[in-house]
């Protein structure tokens, strides 16, 4: 009967991790709408007149017209890029919120992932004894939980 | 008169304050009792309430003589919004800051006995952090300056001194409409100040032992229940802002990376980091001075934060100058880290050197990596937020750092540490053996893997959001199984043993529900930002439209005139996708505010088990209107797991209070 339980445990577990990987199966990804493509751009861009917000965000009227803008440009069938450009071209580097892997932008990107990569390092290193330092104690590695 | 008043009572404190940093060290080293500093303390509360009572009076009656309050009020402001501009603007909040601090310190100061080296030399850092508050406002922000040339609405120019020639404004500029659109903002920025003046007690209490030369745990066990209540008064704050922002900024947002939020969010992250290590220090003694280091840069953090919202430095390096708050403010974080980094180093031998670990795999280890993430965590955050300011400095030219860059490094960090938080409890501390994690961790990792299907299952297609479930899905399974091992091993009914045991260990428990509520909040952001649907309608009176899965009718607009504002409304019934059943009449709206160009939208909710649907007037001409209307799956479950998170603080801190009191010691002295 135990053995009967463990078996089903095992199946509905499988079952759920087929679930997860064909749903989520790259071929499954339905392209975005042009509604959401300019919702993406539009989240993508400061808004020029309010205070920092993107224009997707903020609850301004200006940002409203710009949204109506790109929105009309995502129909005519603008790029993405082309769209990014007329904002940078009218209002400077200053728009554009996705911070981009390039120049300046690349410091900022490398910096996380250099300070998780020191941390690591020094936590790691913590753990090596020096030869000649107390023995190890006796691991406490028992069954019981405590809090 | 009031001007006059208010200084008085700002000077009061400020002597209170200084007279206690002096008192608190000598009573530390034994040269006065330590009755000694009921004095200073009386002095410095009973200033710091009458500059607030004072500020109060001045709002409430409209005396506009007081340039503050000229300008952060009007007559026709109602009255919870008047009381609540005390601390809308700068001047006012310092204010309200030293008033919670001055009874921080009468609170703290309650414990410190006879013999109390520590408490006493940890009243006087608080008397020397009051000097500074109440050094601000007597210079650099006074929040009782004299209008001495009004403007048309508000004060034009105002003078330090309390006997000058008072003019006042015929007419109050009132507050900023975002500020007095919604009740949360009277709640939120005083939760907030809570959670940031609370960090001080802490940090006062670790310079105390430095400057002592006590690097032990002493300071550490006396400030545990205080770093709780900050942070969990910080979490409420930051809940109650996500609150607002959602409720008021009509985009249906609770977090926008806006410089404000950062400034909130980094010190949060520390102080997370902060009451993890010290449970790592209290437990099994390492991370001695790196709890040093936490406590240091969480009280920082919160000048800084101050610093970067209140100078104006945000908008661009150049303006911080032109008031000299920003100079003040910096010089203060420059002199705390700098002056607080010096005395660790200083004292780095009293330190007492941390065993080391024995293991990665082990519950240490888990604190280490969850440290390692948080503080990344915190660097990031701050590090995007001040970036503009550094390239601009650097001749970089302007650029922005918005949500893009701090979504994207914002979800690995947040995924390893829900993982980290799911694996703790089960991970032994020393050595964790795969023999003994394995079947602890068994059954919670298949609940996560059938949750994650069912998101899969129901529709969810976003990878994203099926992580986080499957990780929040991991961590409530942790911590269900763990607390179900624990009771089944008590007698009696299953419930009443769960009871038992959670009420046994608070500080630990407080701890796992205020997990439970992390995981939930991951869940619900997650959702709400994966699975949101938008859309707008263009209606005229009597017309219906679809919308993000729903029907509209918009049957007719409202004007309310009220004191302060006009609200120009439209009621519109919300239908199913039939367009026949109506679910319920809503009635969205724009408020005008006469000190502002720009209307405050102020859309209407309706919260649903499923999902909130959220209606906002989006614009509009003559006759047709149009209505936004936005969907957010599992909404409610962001406030129900942010309000989980400070259930679980406050559980934490109501644990039985371990002896903090110190005992009386006979004086010894020693020869030689």
């Amino acid at each position: 009967m135990a053995e009967l339980r463990r078996w089903v445990g095992w199946a509905i577990t499988a079952v759920a991790a087929v679930v997860i990987v064909v749903g989520l199966a790259p071929g499954n990804a339905q392209p975005a709408t042009d509604a959401e493509r300019a919702r993406a751009i539009a989240s993508n861009l400061r808004c020029p007149f309010c205070s920092g917000e993107s224009i997707a965000e903020a609850p301004a009227e200006v940002a409203r017209d710009l949204q109506a803008f790109i929105a009309e440009k995502v129909t005519e069938g603008w790029s993405d890029e082309e769209i990014y450009d007329y904002f940078v071209a009218r209002y400077t580097g200053r728009v554009r919120l996705d911070s981009r892997f390039e120049g300046w932008g690349m410091a900022l990107w490398l910096t996380p992932a250099a300070l998780g990569l020191v941390g690591a390092a020094a936590i790691v290193s913590r753990r090596r004894r020096p030869v000649g330092e107390n023995r190890p104690l006796v691991a406490a590695a028992s069954g019981s939980e405590t809090t | 008169m009031n001007a006059l008043l208010g200084v008085i009572a700002i000077m009061a404190a400020l002597g209170g304050s200084a007279a206690l940093a002096v008192t608190g060290w000598r009573v530390s080293r034994g040269n006065r009792p330590a009755t000694a500093l009921r004095k200073p303390v009386t002095g410095m509360v009973l200033g710091a309430v009458g500059a607030m009572v004072v500020l109060q009076v001045a709002i409430v009656t409209d005396d506009f003589t007081i340039g503050y309050v000229a300008d952060v009020t009007a007559a026709a402001t109602p009255l919870l919004f008047k009381v609540a501009s005390a601390w809308a603007a700068l001047e006012g909040s310092i204010v309200l800051w030293g008033l919670v601090l001055a009874l921080f310190t009468w609170w703290v100061g309650r414990r410190v006995v006879e013999g109390d080296g520590l408490g006493a030399a940890a009243m006087g850092m608080l008397g020397l952090v009051g000097v500074f508050w109440f050094g601000l406002m007597v210079t650099v922000a006074n929040p009782f300056a004299v209008c001495t040339a009004p403007a048309a609405v508000g004060c034009a120019a105002t003078s330090w001194s309390p006997l000058a020639a008072a003019v006042a404004p015929a007419q109050g500029l009132g507050p900023n409409p975002l500020l007095q659109n919604h009740i949360l903002m009277a709640i939120h920025p005083p939760m907030l100040y809570l959670g940031y003046v609370g960090m001080t007690v802490p940090y006062a209490f670790a310079m105390a032992a430095l400057l002592r030369g006590d690097g032990g745990k002493v300071w550490l066990d006396r400030t545990h229940r205080w770093s709780l209540i900050s942070w969990t008064f910080l979490s409420l704050g930051l809940l109650l802002g996500a609150w607002w922002s959602y409720e008021v900024l009509g985009w249906g947002g609770y977090w926008a990376w806006d410089p404000v939020e950062n400034a909130a969010l980094i010190p949060w992250l520390v102080a997370t980091a902060f009451i993890h290590s010290a449970v790592v220090q209290r437990r099994r003694g390492m991370l001695q001075a790196w709890n040093f280091v936490l406590i240091i840069a969480a009280f920082s953090l919160t000048i800084l934060g101050t610093f970067l919202t209140r100078s104006g430095v945000i908008d661009s390096v150049h303006s911080f100058t032109q008031s000299p708050i920003g100079p003040a403010l910096l010089g203060f974080l420059g002199v705390v880290v700098l002056g607080s980094m010096a005395l660790l180093a200083w004292r780095l031998e009293s330190v007492a050197s941390s065993p080391r670990l024995e293991s990665l795999a082990s519950r240490e280890g888990l604190f280490l990596f969850n440290n390692l993430l948080l503080t990344v965590f915190a660097l990031t955050v701050l590090i995007g937020t001040l970036y503009p300011l550094l390239v601009e400095a650097f001749g970089g030219g302007q650029l922005s750092v918005g949500r893009p860059f701090f979504d994207r490094a914002a979800v690995p960090l947040a995924f390893s540490l829900l993982l980290v938080m799911g694996l703790g409890p089960i991970t032994p501390y020393r050595v964790a053996r795969p023999a003994v994690v394995w079947p602890r961790i068994r059954t919670p990792l298949r609940v996560a893997l059938v949750a994650g299907g069912a998101a899969v299952l129901v529709g969810v297609r976003s990878v994203a959001t099926v992580i986080a479930v499957v990780l929040a899905a991991f961590v409530i399974g942790v911590i269900a199984r763990h607390l179900i091992t624990l009771s089944a091993a008590r007698p009696g009914r299953p419930l009443a043993a769960m009871a038992t045991v959670v009420s046994g260990d608070r500080p630990y428990w407080g701890g796992q529900v205020a997990h439970i509520g992390i995981a939930l909040c991951a869940v619900a952001i997650a959702t709400s930002s994966a699975l949101a649907t938008r859309g707008e309608v263009t209606l005229v009176p009597g017309e219906t439209g679809q919308a993000a899965g729903y029907c509209v009718r918009y049957d007719g607009p409202f004007t309310v005139n009220e004191p302060n504002r006009v609200v120009e409304g439209a009621n519109v019934t919300l239908l199913g996708e039939d367009c026949t059943t109506a679910i319920r009449t809503m009635a969205p709206r724009v408020n005008r505010y006469p000190n502002s160009p720009q209307p405050v939208a102020s859309p209407d909710v309706r919260t649903g088990l499923v999902e909130d649907v959220y209606v906002t007037l989006a614009g509009g001409g003559t006759t047709e209107l149009v209505i936004s209307v936005a969907v957010f799956p599992l909404m409610w479950l962001l406030w129900a797991g942010g309000l989980i998170v400070v259930a679980g603080g406050l559980w934490s801190v109501s644990g039985r209070r371990r002896a903090q009191r110190p005992v009386a010691a006979p004086k010894v002295t020693v020869d030689g």
